[in-house]
């Protein structure tokens, strides 16, 4: 069963007004399957739709047109089946009045029916201490934290995080990616939002581009890697240049340049010629003295697909 | 979870909430100390007629009005701030369906507001003991029921307004509205408005009864009715006159589905817009 079904999935914002009324579409016939027990990503720069797709899928918003299914329940606001099993952690939420962050803890568990301890799940946020006061009073990230600590609230099926390393310091971000990672160990599937590529090829098994309220590719990173046709770079540090080295690497298959300045080389190839390249050098009479590697540079995979699409 | 245990924990925590947010001291402590200013007063009085000072009275004729603007300016922007704080997001991602939230609201709030009144009933008590005020016990608690009935009525006015618009100045804006519409009786000039315009801009020399019918279903008339019904010598506080002899539409029997109509329609209403819309 998928985790996560959209079909033929349109979102207009409608604008009243009795002469200029306004329509805004957010996105545009989007279909998605997320498989149960995957991490998926979701990319897109601001503004591409990935905040709509995530209110439809929680039924904080009811699409124009197309059916939502997620954990094979219809999506509607009044289906809480669903959410019964599902972990939410969104965007531009704030706090319930001015209640703890414990007791926003202890609501969800509540409202989930489930028997969790709420000391073990503010534990494994790392949110001990400030729980104690209003959730008005957090930081951004502290109250991130939180929020993911409510996500986590009954052991769901489905993990749903839009944004979620927003306003996270470093040890913030590493705990939410251990996280996500032990949550689908457990068995959870994870869906996430991001606008940053690193985040994404860290933890996900597929990711899903979307641009401009279309779904632009759905794929592994290496594979969109290798579509995208981007190159990689190694760069040698050596006692002196030998040239019959060079050629030969030249002639490697895979390799598109070879660049020396000096005592460096630079040697631009995709990533499967890098190995025999760095090995080529490393048997010629030259000593190495350093070695550095780049891949495609996520950034540049990102703008590729997302440009074309936006303008 | 079922969907009464659904409801009951949001009652239970809305409840709370107005505890955190010392909403429930406030509301309590305004009824209070108006009570105790109307006993105090109501204490140094001295009737013509040479017999004891009565609460009951100079209590109604403040709380008409007291309890109708307190219900909405409490309670008319809960949900839409919840809305525009983004707590909504929250809470809807919890399994927590929309008519355990408008339900729920209406519930608690509702609670809140009846558990004031009483309270500060009650604390006249005393006061009026010591005063030398006396209350003759069944009509201060059939009066104080029938102005919880007004308060809850109010409430669920607040919360439709609150479900239906998307910003907390709209909701001041309507709140303030249909205080002045009801209270102020401008309900009861409708129709005759309409009137007017429909005889040719000018006054017909009879007025159509479904013109007092309309009348008599604004909540504030409808309540009147009933406290008419029960005591006629008591001044009801609004700015209603009850007829001696009512009509059907003016009896108290038709004046409490009137005000039962409005609990279950406004809370409808809310609740309908309020389930389909986005956050």
């Amino acid at each position: 069963m998928a985790a996560i079904e959209l079909r033929g999935v349109t979102k207009r914002y409608e604008r009243g007004g009795l002469l200029r009324g306004r329509s805004v579409t957010a996105l545009h016939d989007l279909d998605l399957t997320v498989r149960d027990g995957e991490i998926f990503g979701f990319l897109g720069p601001n503004g591409a739709g990935k905040s709509t797709t995530i209110d439809l899928l929680l039924g904080y918003a009811t699409p124009t047109a197309g059916t939502v299914t997620v954990l094979g329940e219809d999506v509607t606001a009044e289906n809480t089946t669903a959410r019964e099993r599902i972990g939410v952690l969104p965007d531009g939420y704030g706090p319930l009045g001015e209640r703890t962050g414990r007791e926003h803890v202890e609501f969800a568990i509540e409202a989930k029916g489930a028997d969790d301890d709420p000391d073990e799940l503010i534990e494994r946020v790392g949110m001990r201490g400030p729980d104690a006061y209003p959730v008005a009073q957090y930081s951004k990230g502290m109250a991130q934290r939180l929020m993911l600590a409510v996500a986590l609230a009954g052991e769901p099926d489905l993990l749903v995080l839009d944004e979620p390393s927003t306003g996270l310091d470093p040890n913030g971000a590493r705990t939410m990616r251990r996280i996500v990672r032990e949550e689908n160990a457990r068995g959870a599937t994870v869906f996430f939002s991001s606008h940053i590529m690193e985040q994404v090829e860290a933890v996900c098994d597929r990711v899903a581009i979307l641009d401009g309220g279309e779904l632009v590719t759905v794929d592994t990173i290496d594979a969109l890697r290798a579509s995208a046709g981007g190159t990689a770079t190694v760069t040698l540090e050596l006692e002196s240049v030998p040239d019959e080295t060079v050629r030969y690497v030249r002639g490697l298959e895979g390799v598109s340049g070879v660049k020396t300045d000096g005592t460096s080389v630079t040697v631009a190839c995709d990533d499967a010629a890098k190995a025999p390249a760095i090995a080529a050098f490393h048997e010629s009479p030259a000593t190495v003295s350093d070695v550095e590697t780049s891949e495609t540079s996520l950034e540049e995979l990102f703008e590729s697909y997302t440009r074309g699409v936006a303008q | 979870m079922s969907a009464v245990d659904d409801l009951a924990l949001f009652v239970r925590e809305d409840v709370r909430d107005t505890f955190r947010e010392r909403q429930f001291h406030l509301l309590v402590g305004i009824y209070v100390l108006f009570t105790l200013l109307v006993t105090y007063t109501a204490g140094q009085a001295s009737p013509a007629d040479g017999s004891a000072p009565e609460l009951t009275s100079p209590l109604i004729s403040l709380f008409a009005m007291l309890t109708p603007l307190l219900a909405l300016g409490f309670f008319a922007s809960v949900l839409v701030e919840k809305r525009a704080s983004g707590a909504l997001k929250y809470v809807f991602g919890l399994p927590v369906s929309r008519r355990a939230a408008v339900l729920g609201t209406f519930i608690g709030r509702s609670m809140v507001l009846c558990t004031a009144v009483f309270l500060s009933l009650l604390a006249a008590v005393p006061l009026a003991a010591v005063l030398g005020v006396t209350i003759d016990p069944v009509r201060y608690v059939t009066v104080a029921l029938l102005l919880v009935l007004l308060g809850v009525t109010f409430t669920a006015l607040a919360i439709a307004i609150s479900a239906i618009v998307r910003t907390t100045t709209r909701a001041t804006v309507a709140a303030f509205g249909v205080f002045v519409v009801f209270f102020f009786q401008l309900w009861g000039s409708l129709p005759l408005a309409v009137l007017y315009v429909r005889h040719g801009f000018s006054y017909p020399e009879t007025t159509p009864e479904w013109v007092d019918a309309v009348a008599a279903v604004n909540p504030v008339a409808a309540y009147a009715h009933l406290l008419a019904g029960r005591y006629p010598d008591l001044n009801n506080g609004t700015l209603i006159q009850p007829p001696t002899d009512p009509a059907f539409y003016e009896t108290p029997s038709f004046a409490l589905v009137v005000l039962i109509g409005w609990i279950v329609g406004a809370v409808g209403i809310g609740y309908w817009r309020f389930r389909t819309t986005d956050l």
